[in-house]
C-alpha cells in the first residue's frame, strides 16, 4: 500500500478524533423530505472540499448533488428520501477520494410518524391476568422503530398503569399478570411513539369478568359405543381453574378423519361434559378436540371467549363388512397395501407392546404415532425448503 | 507411554487447557457469525478498513514469540476483561438506539458475552494453576461513549467484534506456545496441552 495520508496517522494516534465532522448528526426525517448535510474537514487533515465525496448506505452519491461551501466544507442535498433501509439508520458517510477512507459519518432516520393503534382486544385467563392485543394502525410500516405502550386504569378513581410484559401473544400484545380488580371497568389504551411523533388509540372499556377465557378441557377421552360402527363417545372434564366460580360453560367439539385436514364442528354442546358423535365412517380413525367458553361468570352477560382447542385425541370406529355401493380396490393392490401396513404395525408392536395386551387400542395408538411421524417429516421437509 | 506417567495435577492442567482451546474455537465461529450479522444490520461493509479505536485491545503484537508465559496470559486475560465491558456497551447501544426491536440479535451478542466471561474465568484458573499472579481487574469508565454520534458507535462496535475475532485466533496460538514452554521446563508436564491450534 502507499504511504498513509497524514490524517490516518492522526486517527491512529488519537482514534476518537475523526478528521471531519458531519452536520447535522443523526437527523430524523419524513419520507419524501429533502435534506442537506455538510462535511467539514479539520484544518490539520490537509484535505480540501474537492478531495471529498459522499456515500449513502455504501452507494456513491452523484456529484451534481454536492456543493462546495468554502475551502474545507462539502455539502450534499438528498431529495425525495425513501424510508430507512435498516432499523439502525441509513449511513451517510463522507469519504476522502484518496483511498476512499471514511472521514466521518452520520445516521439518517427516514420514516413516518406512527398511526393510531386500532382493534384492541383483551382476554383474562381464568380471571387471574389480562392480555391485550392491537393492530398498529392501517399500514403499520413506519420504517422507524415504533414503541407501543399499553396503559390502563380503573375507570372512576384509578391512576395510569403501564403494562410491562410485551410480545407475549404476538408482536403487538402485552400481558398484565396480576393486581387486577373485578367488577370495576378498566380503561385501556395504547400509545405508539417513534422519532417522528406519537399517536394514541381510542380508549377501550371492559370489566375483567366479561372477557374471561380458560384452559382447554383436560382428560378428553374418545371411545367406541359398543359395536356401533358409526359412533364414538367423547368425555372430558370441566376446566379445573374455574371450579370455584359459578358459570355456565359452553363446549364445542371438532373432529376429522385421519387423512383429512378438514374439521367438522359440533356446536350445540351446552353445559354437559360428554357427547356422542354419530354418522361416522366405519373402520375409520378420527381425531377429536374440545374447547370451552366460560360464559356468565359472576352473572356476566357477555358472550365469553373460547379457550384453545385441547390436544387431539384419536379413536377408530369399528369396521363393518363390505360397504355396499363402494368399489373395492383390485385384489392385488388391496393385499399389497394391507400387507405393507400390517408389516409396519407388527414392527411397531415389537417396539411398543407385547402380545399379551394386543388390542384394537394398540392399532389406534400406532395410527396416531404414524400420523405424528408423517407430520414431523412434512415439517422438516417444509423447513428444509425455507 | 508418557500419558501413563502423568502427575494428576498435570492432567488437571491439560484438561483446563483443552477446555479453554475448545471454547476459543467455538467463540471464533460464533464471533465471525455475529460480525457478519452485525455488519448487515448496521448497513456497514465488512471490508471497511478500520484503524485502531481507543480502548479496544489489539491482538497484533510486536515480537510475539519473545513474550513470557505470565505476560502472555496476563495480556489475554486483560483483553477479555476489556471485551466484557465493550460488548456490554455494544448491547446497550443496540437495545436502546440502533436495533431496539431485534431481540434475537441482542441474544446473539449476549451469548458471545457469556463465552467471553467463561473464557476470562478459565484463563484466571490457568494462571492460578501455573502459579502466575492474576492482575487486578480495572473497571474503565465508558461514559465518553454517550457523546458519540450513532454512526461512530456502529463503527466502534464493528471494530470491537473484528478485534475480538482476531484475539480468539491469537489466544489459541498463545495457549499452544505456553504448552510448549511448560513441556520444555518440566518432563513431568510433558504433553501439557494436547490441543493444537488450527491454522487458517
Amino acid at each position: 500500500m502507499n504511504l498513509l495520508p497524514l490524517w490516518l496517522l492522526v486517527l491512529q494516534a488519537d482514534a476518537l478524533i475523526y478528521p471531519a465532522i458531519i452536520a447535522p448528526q443523526d437527523a430524523t426525517l419524513h419520507i419524501g423530505a429533502s435534506f442537506t448535510a455538510n462535511c467539514s474537514v479539520t484544518a490539520t487533515s490537509g484535505l480540501k472540499a474537492e478531495d471529498l465525496y459522499w456515500t449513502l448506505n455504501g452507494r456513491k452519491l452523484p456529484a451534481e448533488t454536492y456543493k462546495v461551501l468554502g475551502a474545507t466544507t462539502l455539502s450534499v442535498t438528498l431529495s425525495q428520501l425513501n424510508g430507512s433501509r435498516q432499523q439502525s439508520g441509513d449511513n451517510l458517510v463522507c469519504h476522502s477520494k484518496e483511498g476512499g477512507s471514511i472521514l466521518a459519518g452520520s445516521c439518517l432516520y427516514v420514516g413516518l410518524p406512527p398511526e393510531k393503534p386500532t382493534n384492541i382486544s383483551c382476554w383474562s385467563k381464568n380471571l387471574k391476568d389480562l392480555t391485550c392485543r392491537w393492530a398498529p394502525g392501517t399500514e403499520g410500516e413506519t420504517y422507524l422503530h415504533t414503541n407501543y405502550t399499553l396503559k390502563y386504569k380503573l375507570r372512576w378513581y384509578g391512576r395510569d398503569n403501564i403494562c410491562q410484559e410485551y410480545h407475549t401473544a404476538g408482536p403487538y400484545s402485552c400481558h398484565i399478570p396480576k393486581d387486577l380488580a373485578l367488577f370495576t371497568p378498566y380503561e385501556i389504551w395504547v400509545e405508539a411513539s417513534n422519532r417522528l411523533g406519537m399517536a394514541v388509540s381510542d380508549v377501550v372499556m371492559l370489566d375483567i369478568v366479561d372477557v374471561v377465557t380458560t384452559d382447554p378441557p383436560s382428560d378428553v377421552h374418545v371411545s367406541r359405543v359398543g359395536d356401533l360402527e358409526d359412533q364414538l363417545s367423547v368425555r372430558w372434564s370441566a376446566p379445573p381453574a374455574l371450579k370455584d366460580f359459578l358459570f355456565q360453560a359452553k363446549y364445542q367439539i371438532q373432529y376429522r378423519v385421519e387423512d383429512s385436514s378438514e374439521w367438522k364442528v359440533v356446536d350445540n354442546v351446552s353445559n354437559q361434559t360428554s357427547c356422542r358423535l354419530a354418522g361416522l365412517r366405519p373402520g375409520t380413525v378420527y381425531f377429536v378436540q374440545v374447547r370451552c367458553n366460560p360464559v356468565g361468570i359472576y352473572g356476566s352477560k357477555k358472550a365469553g371467549i373460547w379457550s384453545d382447542w385441547s390436544n387431539p385425541t384419536a379413536a377408530s370406529t369399528p369396521r363393518n363388512g363390505r360397504t355396499p355401493g363402494v368399489c373395492e380396490p383390485k385384489n392385488g393392490e388391496h393385499n399389497n397395501t394391507l400387507r405393507r401396513e400390517l408389516k409396519q404395525f407388527f414392527g411397531w408392536m415389537r417396539k411398543h407392546g407385547t402380545c399379551a395386551n394386543l388390542s384394537i387400542k394398540m392399532y389406534d395408538q400406532w395410527r396416531v404415532a404414524l400420523q405424528k411421524s408423517h407430520k414431523t417429516r412434512n415439517q422438516v421437509l417444509s423447513s428444509d425448503k425455507l | 507411554m508418557a500419558s501413563s506417567e502423568r502427575h494428576p495435577v498435570t492432567s488437571q492442567h491439560q484438561d483446563s487447557c483443552r477446555r479453554t482451546v475448545h471454547l476459543l474455537r467455538k467463540m471464533r465461529s460464533d464471533v465471525s457469525s455475529l460480525l457478519e450479522s452485525y455488519a448487515k444490520k448496521q448497513g456497514l461493509d465488512q471490508t471497511f478498513n478500520l484503524d485502531s479505536v481507543d480502548g479496544v485491545p489489539l491482538a497484533d503484537v510486536e515480537e510475539w514469540s519473545e513474550i513470557s508465559d505470565a505476560e502472555r496470559l496476563r495480556s489475554n486475560l486483560q483483553a477479555y476483561w476489556a471485551f466484557q465491558i465493550l460488548l456490554d456497551q455494544i448491547l446497550e447501544e443496540q437495545r436502546t438506539e440502533l436495533t431496539p426491536a431485534d431481540v434475537a440479535f441482542h441474544e446473539s451478542i449476549q451469548s458471545v458475552m457469556l463465552q467471553v466471561s467463561a473464557l476470562a474465568y478459565q484463563l484466571e484458573e490457568l494462571m492460578v494453576t501455573l502459579k502466575h499472579n492474576v492482575p487486578a481487574k480495572e473497571v474503565k469508565s465508558t461514559k465518553d461513549c454517550d457523546e458519540k454520534g450513532l454512526f461512530e458507535r456502529k463503527i466502534r462496535g464493528m471494530k470491537v467484534l473484528q478485534e475480538l475475532a482476531q484475539w480468539t485466533v491469537r489466544s489459541v496460538r498463545d495457549l499452544h506456545q505456553i504448552s510448549k514452554s511448560v513441556q520444555a521446563s518440566s518432563i513431568a508436564l510433558e504433553n501439557y496441552c494436547l490441543a493444537q491450534p488450527q491454522e487458517k
